[in-house]
């Protein structure tokens, strides 16, 4: 299973790098939110602080639904073939899961540093942990949006049926990174670890659970 | 090879299949034809494992067909309405992918050879996005036929290719055959598919309307029973 995993991923990453039709779009609208936020809130005001956790992991949840949403889209015409193909479908789920983790990462590495700047808002002084909250964050969104991906990708309201099944299911996974992020920004950044906790427990739900339904996702 | 009893298929109250037998022994070429949502299309993602019959029997190769029989995906090749293929990618990366997929030994090989087959040897470095349909078609023909599949479901498959096209992909459906190998066939193409099957069936609102070995009926008998099925006169 981990094989055709690979030569799915193999195959997404080479389209990714030649056509750019999901990084160029999310990134773009990523840095859109970001430069929003500069012009709606004052970022010279104290107060901004507190919101800077929320407002930066609004923005990349914001800008990776366009990217997740598109992991199954790409297949289009494709899908029935690989559907075909002598291959478990957790192959597939495993490689959607990979290629979308990898999607958040490079879209929350450029995100980051421009909400940093645009918002006035220096990184936490434990980086390390805040770096462990986003990788942990964007795991279990990405795991969250392929399942939620492989179901809407069979309708024909995709577009739309994604955001309004994504965002209810991951909003207690929003709350944790953004507890935990406002947590190393406050006195206390030892609280993060009880929320970082939870958030892993958030990760493994949404992996396991979805990788035990897939074959039933892919079939609706 | 393959057998299917009384095949049903429901979805909703929309009864699409209503009971179809069909049989494919080795050698067999059994051209399927009907109006649009007669049930070939239908018929043909059953019998290529995509979906379960609401009821009926199918059965491949001496054993029940289970649609997550994986070994059993291994011995059937499918060609559906869209060819498929990634366009960013190059014809040949599209063969090696399936390739991987199928746990083909000599993989490039494999898929060079096939390219050579389907007339897209010259084009094989270059995305398939820069393809002409028929070019992708030909793909897709090259893809459904590389690991060798021992029945071939076709599903218009004459859609998009020139004459030539045509002619190369009659060809390979008798290869296949003489070799032992069964094939299916959904088409509109009536002189095309009347003089490559053995064998003629016609589907009429789910039902087999009319059906003869081809050495048994005339082309005139086959052209009255599609003119009657599609309720036009025979084209």
């Amino acid at each position: 299973m981990i094989r055709s995993a690979g030569w799915i991923l193999w195959k997404d990453i080479t389209l990714e790098l030649r056509g750019r039709e999901l990084l160029l779009p999310a990134g773009v609208f990523g840095l859109v939110i970001a430069m929003l936020y500069g012009f709606a809130f004052d970022p010279s005001k104290s107060g901004l602080h507190g919101m800077f956790p929320g407002l930066l992991w609004l923005g990349i949840f914001f800008a990776s639904f366009l990217a997740v949403g598109r992991a199954f889209s790409i297949e289009a015409d494709s899908a029935q073939q690989l559907l075909l193909a002598p291959i478990d479908r957790g192959a597939l789920f495993v490689a959607k899961l990979a290629l979308n983790v990898l999607l958040t990462l490079v879209l929350a590495a450029v995100m980051t540093p421009a909400f940093t700047v645009l918002l006035q808002t220096a990184l936490p002084a434990e980086v390390g942990t805040f770096l462990v909250i986003e990788a942990l964050g964007l795991v279990g969104f990405a795991a969250a949006g392929t399942a939620m991906g492989a179901l809407a990708a069979q309708t024909r309201l995709r577009e739309l049926l994604l955001p309004v099944l994504l965002l209810p299911f991951t909003s207690p996974l929003l709350l944790g990174v953004v507890s935990a992020t406002s947590a190393l920004y406050g006195p206390t950044p030892a609280a993060a670890s009880s929320w970082i906790g939870l958030i892993a427990i958030f990760d493994v739900i949404f992996i396991v659970v979805p990788a035990l339904l897939f074959e039933f996702l892919t079939e609706v | 090879m393959l057998e299917g009893r009384q095949l049903r298929l429901s979805i909703g109250s929309r009864a699409i299949l209503r009971g179809i037998d069909v049989s494919l022994a080795p050698g067999d070429c059994l051209g399927l034809y009907g109006a649009n949502g007669a049930g070939k299309s239908t018929l043909l993602s059953i019998l290529s494992l995509q979906r379960e019959p609401s009821s009926g029997r199918l059965r491949m190769f001496g054993e029940p067909a289970r649609i997550d029989d994986l070994a059993l995906r291994r011995r059937l090749g499918y060609l559906g309405h869209e060819p498929g293929v990634f366009l960013g990618l190059t014809g040949h990366e599209n063969l090696v992918f399936y390739g991987r997929l199928y746990r083909l030994d000599r993989v490039h090989q494999r898929a060079e050879e096939a390219l050579v087959r389907v007339g897209l040897s010259p084009f094989r470095h270059e995305a398939v996005r820069s393809y002409s349909a028929g070019m992708r078609q030909r793909l897709a023909l090259a893809r459904a036929t590389l690991h060798r599949p021992e029945i071939l479901l076709l599903d218009e498959p004459h859609q998009s290719l020139d004459p030539a096209g045509a002619d190369l992909l009659d060809d390979e459906i008798r290869e296949h055959c003489a070799r032992g190998g069964a094939v299916i066939f959904a088409s509109h193409e009536v002189d095309r598919g009347y003089r490559l099957a053995t064998r003629l069936m016609v589907l009429r609102r789910g039902r087999v309307e009319w059906q003869a070995e081809q050495g048994a009926a005339g082309e005139d008998e086959f052209r009255h029973a599609l003119g009657v099925a599609l309720g036009v006169g025979a084209r």
